[in-house]
């Protein structure tokens, strides 16, 4: 026995280091070696594991008598999942490894936080890619007429939970879907700080190093922290989580293309079937492509219309006509632009001879009007010099007639000025008045020689008046006039002897023939029916006395008038 | 440290992702290679002492098929435009690209690749060199031959941050 146990030591002692010595030196043959041995035991030791776990949660159902575990039953039987996988899933807790905050427009990251060892490489490129494939799906969600942004993003057990509010939106990176409970506290957290750094996310230019910001990362670290973390979380790298999305994503684009394919291929056999023309449509972001060759340029706008018909999408034509019929068109168009160009010529050849006539008649016409303008102004000008000459005479004739009219009044303004002081003139009735002359004794005819030189005075000075308007003048009287002694046709009597010795000794003066106006005077004789009273008794001194007056012509005046306005 | 998103656009084949992975200078991580039509990658660069880190997002050329999503383009504070100097189709096509992209970001800033350069005779080079020679935003590159590369994206980031 001894030497039994010696042998095993000595051998121990040389096959341990040569078998430690191959692994070293050849790693992969001896994994290949062991691999079936290693992976059966690790298989055996795995299932035995499963196998508790699952007999530990058999016996808590049957244990388990409860609401929850009689909904659970219901939910095994209708989907057909075990009550034991349900079980499994509702013990498994979502955990948040890491946090982004990030630009909505940049795509940039603005601030990030990770649980101890759960840091990401290259961080800024993942929330550039995560933002690059949310883009991605609701583009792609757009395009297929929902309304709604992706908020999770799940391959495996890793998970992505988008939220989005104002200039930013968060992922939050989970080793599992989040449940309800879960969204809502995400949620909370992310409105709490959205409300409070807004105005640093509204202004974000791509600077993280403010003060702001290192505190938001601060306060998204305490908040993976303060988690409750029951399960070990398994490392995962939130890129290679972004990289098995991808498989995801290839199926859903090629739904979405497929669904393109479907839409354009309808429209193309649309096409088909109303113009026989074959089109290829594609269907890009913003527009339908269309390409390929149809007969002509009315196909063209057949075809277009037809798509209009059935889509309300923008249209990029690419369509294009074959040079044939491009060079049979320009023919067409060619011929029909030479006939035209031959028409306007024609046209123009007319509308210049109408032109040149129209010049002709214009030059004529304004000859014409030249001359008639010119015979017009002369004709005008000699109506204006007669006018003139007429209102000249008129004017004239207007002063001879006003003259005329007034000529009393003119002798009365004459005599009156003459005879200013004159105690013989009787202002009033414009007349000589020899009262106050005692020219002839009581019943006498003789005219006293002193007192008739004073009249013989008088007179030619009211004769010197009158004769400038002799043609005027029908007559100058000499009145006599008595007192009331004696009978009164006596009296008549004398006093018109006196009135005639007083005429023949005025006409007998050289002074007064000069005038040549003997013939205007004649005498009156009024005896005493005119005579004279003093404070109501009678002058008898003064009643026997000489008046000389004159009157006009009325008959010459209206003759001479009706001769002015005649002519 | 200052984070931009730029974008590279261009239609297939012109050499977008070739040119970001010269940038990179080999440090292109293929895990990020994605079917969704974008492959982000980012690259940090000092200028004028200010560190700036380009997420660099290299939009997938579209087809009738395949269509980009107009989300990629959203927040982008600049993009190089490439084309391929082979294929004169490829340059007509930035123009498009631009559109769509200036209509998401207008204030936005950009540059020109002529990419594949190397491609070309010394005559074609020449020619292209001197209609391009009054626009300082356009580039002639070469991925494969590392020609203005980085001063591709340099030149863009220093648009950005004007």
């Amino acid at each position: 026995m001894d030497f039994e146990a010696r042998d095993d030591v000595t051998i121990m002692k040389r096959v341990t280091p040569a078998i430690s010595k191959g692994i070293s030196e050849n790693k992969e043959t001896m994994i290949d070696a062991l691999y079936p041995i290693m992976g059966g035991m690790i298989s055996k030791y795995v299932t035995q594991a499963i196998k508790e776990m699952m007999e530990s949660i058999n016996k808590k159902i049957e244990q388990g008598l409860s609401f929850e575990r009689i909904k659970r039953k219901a939910k095994s039987k209708l989907t057909g999942v075990s009550e034991t996988e349900l079980l499994l899933n509702e013990s498994t807790d979502a955990v948040i490894s890491s946090m982004f905050v990030i630009h909505k427009e940049t795509s940039l990251l603005i601030a990030e936080a990770h649980l101890e060892n759960k840091e990401i490489d290259d961080a800024h490129m993942v929330a550039s890619m995560a933002s690059a494939i949310k883009d991605f799906i609701n583009d792609w969600m757009q395009h297929s007429d929902a309304k709604n942004e992706v908020q999770l993003l799940s391959y495996g057990n890793a998970t992505l939970y988008i939220e989005s509010a104002g200039s930013v939106f968060i992922v939050a990176f989970l080793d599992a879907e989040p449940d309800h409970e879960l969204r809502i506290e995400i949620n909370t957290f992310f409105a709490s700080i959205v409300k409070q750094y807004a105005n640093v996310f509204q202004k974000f230019d791509g600077e993280n190093n403010r003060d702001e910001i290192v505190t938001l990362s601060m306060e998204m670290e305490d908040y993976l922290y303060s988690q409750e973390i029951d399960t070990k979380i398994e490392k995962k790298n939130p890129a290679k989580v972004i990289f098995m999305m991808l498989g995801f994503l290839l199926v859903a684009y090629g739904v979405y293309m497929l669904y393109g394919w479907y839409g354009k291929h309808n429209l193309e056999q649309l096409v088909l079937s109303e113009t026989g023309e074959h089109i290829s449509i594609s269907d890009t972001n913003k527009a339908f492509l269309l390409e390929g060759q149809v007969d002509s340029i009315e196909r063209i706008y057949e075809i277009e219309q037809i798509i209009k018909k059935h889509s309300k999408k923008p249209i990029i034509n690419k369509m294009s006509v074959p040079l044939s019929y491009l060079d049979d068109r320009f023919k067409d168009e060619k011929n029909v632009g030479k006939s035209l160009m031959l028409a306007l010529e024609k046209k123009l050849h007319l509308l210049e001879k109408s032109y040149k006539k129209s010049l002709l008649d214009i030059e004529q016409n304004s000859l014409h009007l030249e001359q008639e303008l010119n015979t017009s102004k002369s004709y005008l000008s000699g109506i204006l010099k007669e006018t003139t000459a007429e209102l000249s005479i008129l004017r004239k004739e207007k002063k001879s007639i006003e003259k005329l009219l007034d000529i009393k009044s003119e002798i009365y303004k004459e005599l009156d000025k003459r005879f200013l002081n004159e105690k013989y003139y009787d202002k009033e009735k414009h007349h000589l008045n020899f009262k106050d002359l005692v020219l002839f004794n009581a019943g006498e005819t003789v005219y006293n020689i002193d007192a008739i030189k004073v009249l013989e005075g008088v007179f030619i000075k009211y004769l010197s008046v009158l004769y400038r308007y002799k043609d005027y003048i029908k007559e100058i009287s000499i009145e006599g006039h008595t007192d009331s002694s004696g009978r009164e046709e006596d009296n008549v009597i004398l006093s018109k002897k006196r009135a005639l010795n007083v005429k023949d000794y005025l006409e007998g003066l050289k002074s007064v023939s000069q005038f040549q106006m003997q013939e205007y005077m004649n005498v009156k004789g009024y005896g005493s029916s005119q005579r004279v009273f003093k404070n109501k008794s009678e002058d008898s001194k003064a009643s026997r006395r000489i008046e000389i007056t004159f009157s006009l012509n009325d008959a010459k005046i209206l003759n001479k008038l009706g001769e002015i306005i005649h002519d | 440290m200052i984070r931009k998103k730029i974008l590279l656009l261009g239609d297939f084949s012109v050499g977008k992702t070739s040119l970001v992975k010269r940038f990179l200078d080999g440090t292109f991580d293929e895990k990020y290679l994605t079917t969704i039509g974008v492959r982000i990658s980012k690259k940090i660069v000092t200028l004028n002492e200010v560190e700036c880190e380009m997420i660099i997002w290299d939009i997938e050329g579209s087809t009738p098929r395949k269509k980009i999503s107009l989300g990629y383009y959203r927040g982008a504070s600049g993009a190089i435009f490439v084309g391929d100097v082979t294929r004169h189709e490829t340059i007509d096509a930035l123009v498009h690209h631009k559109e769509i992209f200036l209509s998401e970001n207008p204030d936005s800033k950009f540059v020109v690749a002529y990419n594949k350069v190397d491609l070309l005779n010394s005559i074609a080079k020449d020619r292209i060199e001197l209609e391009i020679e009054n626009d300082s935003d356009i580039f002639l590159t070469s991925a494969k031959d590392d020609q203005n590369v980085e001063d591709l994206f340099i030149k863009l980031m220093e648009n950005m941050l004007k």
